[in-house]
């Protein structure tokens, strides 16, 4: 089920009200936030389902026997259990082709000739984000930062709670499980926040992002044909694009929780407005680059060592982080490209012993990300090498427009979208808590405006991009 | 929930629905008195052109960015108007032809593309951009209704009526296009630099192109080609169908079954596809299935010939 569906607008508040009717029940009100999960998931492919179940099972069990495990030699084999299923599903179902096609490219190079097996493999949804929430359950554990729970519903739950299961943001237990576990409070303050945050997003997705989709996705169809500044705008247009999508959907993830009465961690704070590389990184997708940080690159030892083991790590991480979104070369190069950019920034600013750049570390972070989202978005390794090249040996040409309408409204909703971040970073307040802010009427006149906007703005050409990840 | 906070967010949620239909409807009225003033561009002015001239002009082109740019219509006949636009296919002209007076002896040409007819896909979404006069027209709701094309909230908040569509009307509202009185509704395109290079660049890459072989024609479009065909005939119009030129039509396959279904249902077919075959020009055209504004007139100059309508 999509959030920008109207089956969501009858489903959110059916699970709304059913669900403060059973305030005086937690165990009744978790099995009814499993299974109304279940059917927002099944909604898509209730075959997939199993899989949820399985990885949910696997590493409540697991969990559980760590904790009760005393031999260490032991907690290791059950931490490893839980990485090979959970990691073995992930390799299964979304990089099996990626490992085969690739071993068949080398092989070549050698000029071995190999026939290899690719499967027609459908991608489950939300995969790449259940399986990072239920590792980070057991490797909590492992680390003794957690206690396993017995209460197998609220665990299930966890696992599958509906606005966070599709698309993240990747919730820890230890944030999370606590609430679960615990009675939680109707309060107004939070209704508000959630509503607001929810209109909020659905604008940012289906004003802002997907009108800026249409001239993005016609110029990328064939960007053989287009000159430089066709294709600079189209990329900048999709920098824009992928943060009011993925924002946008982020909102109404943490808007929908918060009406529930979950707290879910901020996913994105103004990223567009970081001084340099690392500070994006502290902006975007917070729960994927701080599950990264937190679980893969100190795991690999951090910067406990020396610089050039520090910059290892880091390169790795961002290589597999890249390659977390999606399963070709272009997400690895995407992930080296800021791999690289962060190594350079810790050399640049170490050696000139500054902690920023100043008003140039405004400036420059967008412009070399924007070079990493040609990766991100060409549709292979050969059409991003020749939009980059067209980027590099610049033409300047008039670009070419095309539906000039579509381009029109894109820009104008960018400019409404870009003022409210705008206004956030100036008075320093996060989109979580702006709803409380606003009195009943101020808020309510204000959601009616954005549904006006969105009744008459909205598009519908793009999914979720980071479904497909 | 306490019994406050129950009231307390009923009031909200109440408050939310209320201002929101007020502030929806002085939205919609307020465009819709602007957006009846309007008579340039493709989506709304174009349509209420058609909606002001339909009652009295003699020969009505319908059909997609095809129709509309290659066929100067005033060529075949003084009193004529072409409703050709873009992107828009049967389902959008049948809808159209469907509010022509009943008796006027009318000639409509309907610009037919194999390519859609013999498409696996068609789903007559074009017609969405007749959302704008989905709560002024009966037969316009009628026919979106049938296709179930309309949000489930639209009954709710008309502006989604307009969705998409609110900057143009702004734009034409303030800075018309076109001088009305000398409009007829064809688009010659001029070639810019950028486009001629874009195009050279497609025709260089020389793409290959597999034709379909099970060809089987849309039930949707059999169904709105049988609707204007039974329209015309009882309405005294006289249907004339023609498909425009192409660069190039390296499948011909889908032309000679649609000319076939065409014969079968009685109604007059001309193809014109491979009309450049012989003495083709770069000149000519804007992309492979659009030519520019000099390919245009030699191709209406020729189509006046073929099917001139003097009376």
């Amino acid at each position: 089920m999509l959030f920008n569906s109207i089956e969501y607008l009858i489903f959110l508040p059916t699970v709304f009200i059913l669900y403060w009717l059973l305030n005086k029940d937690l165990k009744k009100q978790n099995l009814l936030l499993l299974i109304a999960s279940y059917v927002f998931y099944a909604y898509w492919d209730w075959t997939f389902l199993s899989l949820i179940i399985y990885s949910s099972f696997i590493d409540y069990y697991i969990g559980i026997k760590i904790y009760e495990t005393n031999s260490a030699k032991a907690k290791k084999n059950w931490l490893r259990l839980s990485l090979f299923s959970n990691l073995g599903l992930l390799a299964a179902f979304k990089y099996f082709n990626f490992f085969t096609e690739s071993f068949a490219e080398m092989m070549l190079l050698f000029g071995w000739q190999v026939d290899h097996v690719t499967l027609n493999i459908i991608l489950p949804v939300g995969i790449s984000f259940y399986t990072f929430q239920t590792l980070s359950y057991t490797i909590d554990i492992y680390r003794d930062k957690l206690k396993p729970t017995k209460n197998i519903v609220a665990f299930f739950t966890f696992v599958s709670l509906f606005p966070q299961l599709v698309a993240g943001p990747i919730e820890r237990a230890s944030n999370l499980m606590p609430q679960i576990e615990s009675v939680r409070k109707f309060k107004q303050k939070w209704f508000h926040d959630g509503v607001f945050q929810i209109a909020v997003g659905l604008f940012r997705k289906v004003v802002i992002a997907d009108n800026l989709g249409v001239y993005v996705d016609s110029i990328y169809a064939s960007p053989d044909v287009h000159n430089s500044s066709t294709l600079l705008l189209a990329t900048i247009f999709y920098s824009y694009q992928i943060y009011f999508d993925f924002a946008g959907y982020s909102d109404i993830a943490i808007g929908s929780a918060k009406l529930l009465g979950f707290r879910f961690n901020q996913n994105f704070n103004l990223p567009y407005f970081s001084n340099s590389i690392s500070d994006i990184w502290q902006r975007w997708h917070i729960s994927l680059s701080s599950w990264l940080r937190d679980y893969l690159y100190y795991s690999l030892g951090g910067s406990r060592g020396t610089a050039l083991f520090t910059f290892r790590n880091l390169m790795l991480t961002m290589i597999l982080g890249g390659l977390w979104h999606g399963n070709t070369w272009n997400f690895a190069i995407w992930g080296a490209i800021h791999g690289l950019l962060l190594v350079g920034e810790k050399i640049i600013f170490s050696a000139l012993k500054i902690k920023n750049a100043g008003w140039f570390g405004y400036v420059y972070p967008f412009w070399v990300v924007l070079l990493s989202w040609v990766f991100f978005r060409a549709k292979d390794f050969e059409a991003a090498g020749v939009i980059i090249k067209k980027l590099i040996f610049f033409d300047f040409k008039i670009p070419f427009i095309g539906d000039t309408n579509a381009i029109v409204t894109g820009l104008s909703m960018l400019i409404i979208g870009m003022s409210l971040d705008l206004y956030l970073y100036r008075s320093k307040q996060e989109l979580e808590t702006l709803g409380r802010r606003l009195t009943p009427i101020k808020l309510g006149a204000v959601i009616s405006v954005i549904i006006l906007l969105i009744s008459l703005f909205y598009s519908t050409s793009n999914n979720f991009i980071y479904f497909q990840f | 929930m306490n019994k406050k906070q129950i009231i307390n967010t009923l009031k909200l949620i109440g408050f939310i629905v209320v201002v929101s239909f007020i502030i929806d409807k002085i939205a919609y009225f307020t465009i819709t008195k602007i957006s009846d003033t309007v008579y340039s561009g493709q989506a709304i002015g174009k349509l209420n052109h058609y909606l002001a001239i339909k009652d009295t002009t003699k020969l009505i082109v319908f059909g997609s960015s095809r129709a509309n740019h290659h066929i100067d219509v005033k060529k075949l006949n003084a009193s004529s108007y072409n409703m050709g636009v873009d992107g828009k296919f049967i389902a959008y002209s049948a809808t159209l032809i469907k509010l022509l007076p009943k008796d006027l002896k009318q000639t409509v040409i309907l610009h037919v593309d194999p390519n859609v007819a013999y498409r696996e896909y068609y789903n007559r979404e074009e017609t969405k951009t007749l959302m704008v006069k989905y709560h002024t027209n009966d037969v316009i709701k009628e026919e979106l209704d049938r296709a179930e094309l309309t949000n489930p909230l639209q009954n709710f908040y008309w502006c989604i009526d307009y969705n998409g569509l609110v900057l143009g009307i702004l734009k034409n509202a303030v800075f018309p296009k076109y001088d009305l009185e000398h409009y007829y509704g064809y688009d010659p395109m001029e070639v810019h630099s950028t486009q001629k290079e874009i195009f050279e660049k497609i025709l260089a890459r020389n793409d290959s192109i597999e034709c379909k072989t099970n060809l089987k024609l849309n039930p949707l479009f059999n169904s709105y080609l049988k609707e204007i065909e039974t329209f015309c005939t009882n309405n005294n119009k006289k249907l004339i169908t023609i498909t425009t030129p192409l660069y190039i039509d390296k499948c011909p396959e889908d032309n000679n079954a649609l000319r076939k279904v065409l014969e079968d249902l009685n109604i007059e077919y001309h193809d014109y596809s491979n009309f450049f075959k012989d003495n083709n020009s770069t000149d000519y055209w804007i992309d492979i299935a659009h030519m520019s504004d000099v390919g245009a007139e030699i191709f209406s100059e020729a189509l006046s010939k073929d099917i001139s309508i003097n009376d």
